[in-house]
């Protein structure tokens, strides 16, 4: 009996634990079966806003530009770069107190307080999360503020350590050499955008791409991977000017306009062979690093912008169509008459009266009846195409921004003096590029050749690229150039722009005096000049063109000849050594010229009643300083006496010309014993 | 009364009749596969956790990389800027030279040094200016008018007919 109830004991208990065995197992079952289905739940139902919430956690996506590419001159010197810089913003919705951080920022970045509190409460509201509080700064400004907004206790990511400021990244462009070329350069924007000169005609080249980056953080911020799209890098750009030569423009042309107090003054410096331009000025100018200091006159390159009145320079045109045409060569004559032609309605006069002269006296001399005779013998037609040819009424082609085609009627439109207007340089708008261009179409043999500003650019990983270059045109032969050359050549030696004499260096040119175009009247003004000279050096193998004009020169004589051949003198005696040029003469002993002022007449008077002799110098012969260690040698007395007697003014008539007197001086010198 | 047992008595017959020897082999061929899998779990966790460390140090490497790039753009814009005729200007002021007497740049054209002696020495006499050659800035002397009455050596040019090669003062004797 006892041994059947152990037996149905045993088998009990062993139910017993069975049962619970399976009651655990059950219970472990059901657990692991739940963490199973929420496992399927968050990895298979919920598993693409998991992961895109993942994404967003560790991920952040970053939008940076490429550096803008750099503006080298022809040596390779840095004209403008780009540098690195940070940009200081407050994300408004992780700051708790915009007040006080106000209060702290603006006495650290020295800001308005009561302003940047509004901002940062506004942008709160509204949830902005970027206030650019300062742009563009250098790194180690960046540093130093990152000191001052240090946070003690506070745990970031990144810098500055400060509830709700950060850093972006950059670029603020650079122009180491300042008022440097500047409107041939430009400048660019706060958004990196080119804006004038090369900054604005190569932008597409310079601008730098904008780039995606995406960095995974961990939980403190620390980044251990990134993506970088990749780009092309922007090009670089050489030009054709040189800082040398560029400063030595720019100074002499600005010593020029101050010393002859005038509004304004450019010059261009074209290389004869190549066509590149290797200076180009304007002043007033402007310092790029710091535009919105500029005024619009400043910013604007006037030498391809704007246009002018070529006055007496444009008898180039004049002259080179006739010797093409065979009608004369320089050594022939040409009766200047008593200084004075009849046009149409209009009379035309010269400064002085020089009579029957040769051709290249008579350009020498700046006369304007002799330059309408030829304009007449030249025709209409002729005239015209030999002024086309030569490159007026259409653009250079250079590579800068907003040129213009100058102001050109074409014949059919032209009234009947307007061949003798013409003829002298009036009704007629032209830039200075364009002059420096026709003359150095004479100077290259009458070969026209492209004036450029770029000489290469520089693209990474490729072989820098020169510039196109066009085929140059043959305007007029070789013999009418070097016949041309030779009657420029007479304008310096004995004419009106004897002040281009160089040291060393011969010298040939034109200068021109034109009285200023109002447009709002529509008539020329006979109280304000635009004073020009342009010219080549050497002489018999021109190497530059230098075109010089200055507007408005108020103080003293105010004819190109006195006012921009110096400006042309002091480039070009600067210039051509470093440029390798050999002289071709003799260093002149004396460089300081006090000529006998041939004036230069402003041209014809737009009616009769205008017609006022104008002219800038008063044909008064220059009277020599004696200097003081030299003793007055015998008859000086004598001398003295015919130099005062043989002052003549340019209103007196042929037979007390400057050329008589001059005779007469020399003579009693000579007489005396003094030369 | 037959003998019923259950499946678990009968396992448990029938694991009480394995031997002593087996049952280790069985505990340590677990034994090894459980330390083969954490082992496992181990190396895969140290090589992710090292690739996060070279990504980061290749983080860091790559962002100094570009401060350096900068930082060397950033040295050769001031040195641009300190070979800057304005800023030439500047030292030669701070240092008592006057600026007219300095050469205007630091040329990279080597013909212009070897030229400057040769011209140098083609001075005008009594000319106290320096050499034309390092001449900045328009000669006011030769403004014309306003030279009259210096005690600068001047010359009367004196104009001739109609022969353009005859002797002047001024002109150059090649012609």
């Amino acid at each position: 009996m006892a041994t059947s109830t152990l037996r149905k004991k045993s088998p009990n208990s062993r139910q017993v634990v069975f049962t619970r065995f399976m009651f655990i197992v059950a219970f472990f079952t059901i657990w692991m079966l739940g963490i199973g289905v929420r496992l399927v739940h968050l990895q298979v139902t919920q598993h693409e806003w998991l992961t895109a919430r993942a994404a967003i956690q560790r991920e952040d996506h970053f939008k940076t530009k490429l550096l803008r590419g750099t503006i080298f001159d022809r040596d390779g010197r840095m004209l403008a770069s780009s540098v690195r810089a940070q940009t200081l913003y407050a994300d408004a919705t992780e700051i708790d107190d915009t007040e006080k951080t106000a209060k702290f920022l603006a006495k650290v970045l020295k800001m308005d307080g009561a302003a940047l509190g509004k901002q940062l409460a506004e942008a709160k509201a509204t949830k902005k999360r970027f206030i650019p509080l300062v742009k563009k700064i250098d790194l180690d400004v960046a540093q130093k503020i990152n000191k001052s907004l240090e946070t003690a206790g506070l745990k970031k990511g990144d810098l500055p350590n400060y509830d709700g400021l950060h850093w972006t990244e950059d670029q603020v462009r650079k122009y180491p050499y300042e008022t440097l070329g500047a409107q041939v350069i430009g400048f660019s924007n706060a958004e990196d955008t080119g804006m004038g000169g090369i900054e604005q005609s190569m932008d597409e080249l310079l601008h730098g791409a904008v780039i995606k980056k995406i960095q995974e953080r961990d939980r403190i911020g620390r980044v251990y991977d990134e993506t970088i799209e990749v780009r092309e890098k922007p090009a670089d750009v050489v030009l054709t000017i040189g800082t040398n030569f560029q400063f030595i423009a720019d100074e002499a042309l600005m010593n020029g306009v101050k010393a002859a107090s005038a509004k304004a003054g450019m010059a261009v410096v074209l290389s004869v062979k190549t066509g590149e331009i290797l200076a180009m000025s304007n002043y007033p100018t402007y310092d790029p690093n710091s535009f919105k200091t500029a005024t619009p006159e400043s910013l604007t390159n006037h030498t391809i912008q704007s246009t002018y009145s070529p006055g007496s320079t444009f008898k180039l045109v004049t002259y080179s169509s006739a010797l093409e045409k065979n009608l004369f060569r320089p050594d022939d004559m040409i009766d200047a008459g008593n200084g004075a032609i009849e046009i149409g309605k209009h009379r035309f006069t010269d400064s002085h009266h020089i009579g029957s002269v040769t051709y290249s006296q008579a350009l020498a001399h700046s006369s304007n009846v002799c330059a309408i005779k030829t304009g007449q013998r030249v025709g209409k037609d002729d005239f015209w195409s030999m002024l086309q040819k030569m490159g007026f009424g259409s653009r250079t082609g250079v590579e800068l921004p907003a040129e213009t085609s100058g102001i050109v009627r074409s014949p059919d439109k032209w009234n009947g003096d307007s061949l003798a207007s013409m003829s002298i340089g009036y009704e007629i708008g032209v830039t200075a590029l364009q002059m420096a261009t026709a003359f150095a179409t004479i100077a290259n043999d009458g070969v026209k050749i492209q004036p450029r500003i770029i000489k290469e650019i520089r693209k990474p990983d490729q072989q820098p690229v020169a510039s196109d270059r066009p085929e140059n045109v043959r305007v007029a032969s070789v013999e009418t150039a070097r016949n041309m050359r030779t009657m420029l050549r007479q304008v310096v030696l004995t004419g009106t722009g004897r002040r281009a004499q160089l040291n060393g260096y011969t010298s040939a040119g034109k200068t021109g005096t034109a009285w200023k175009f109002d447009p709002k009247t529509k008539r020329v003004e006979a109280s304000k000049y635009v004073s020009s000279f342009i010219g080549m050096a050497p002489a018999d193998d021109p190497e530059i063109v230098i075109a010089v004009v200055i507007d408005e020169p108020q103080s003293g004589a105010r004819d190109g000849g006195m006012v921009a051949a110096p400006v042309f003198k002091a480039i070009a005696d600067q210039m051509l050594p470093i440029l390798g040029v050999k002289p071709d003469a003799a260093p002149s002993k004396d460089t300081n010229v006090a000529a006998v002022n041939i004036p230069e007449t402003a041209g014809s008077a737009s009616d009769k009643a205008e017609d006022k002799k104008k002219s800038d110098g008063d044909g008064k012969a220059q009277v020599p300083a004696r200097p003081k260690n030299i003793e007055p040698p015998k008859g000086a007395k004598e001398v003295k006496k015919e130099v005062k007697k043989a002052t003549v003014t340019a209103r007196k008539g042929v037979g007390n010309t400057v050329a008589y007197a001059g005779e007469k001086i020399r003579s009693k010198l000579e007489t005396s014993g003094v030369t | 009364m037959k003998n019923e047992t259950t499946t678990i008595q009968r396992r448990g017959q029938a694991k009480s009749q394995l031997p002593t020897l087996g049952r280790f082999k069985v505990y340590s061929l677990i034994f090894v596969c459980l330390l083969v899998v954490v082992s496992g779990f181990f190396f895969a966790a140290r090589q992710h956790f090292s690739s996060m460390d070279y990504s980061m140090r290749n983080s860091k490497l790559r962002k100094q990389l570009e401060d350096l790039e900068s930082e060397k753009r950033r040295l050769l814009v001031a040195r641009e800027v300190s070979l800057s005729p304005a800023e030439i200007k500047k030292a030669s002021r701070k240092i008592g030279v006057d600026p007219a007497a300095v050469p205007q740049l630091a040329s990279v054209n080597k013909d212009a040094k070897a030229a400057a002696p040769q011209l140098a020495s083609a001075r005008s006499t009594g000319d106290a200016q320096p050499s034309y050659v390092v001449r900045t800035s328009y000669v006011t002397s030769t403004a014309g008018p306003a030279a009259v009455g210096t005690t600068k050596p001047v010359t009367v040019n004196v104009v001739k007919k109609a022969k353009p090669s005859s002797a002047s003062p001024i002109s150059h004797s090649a012609e």
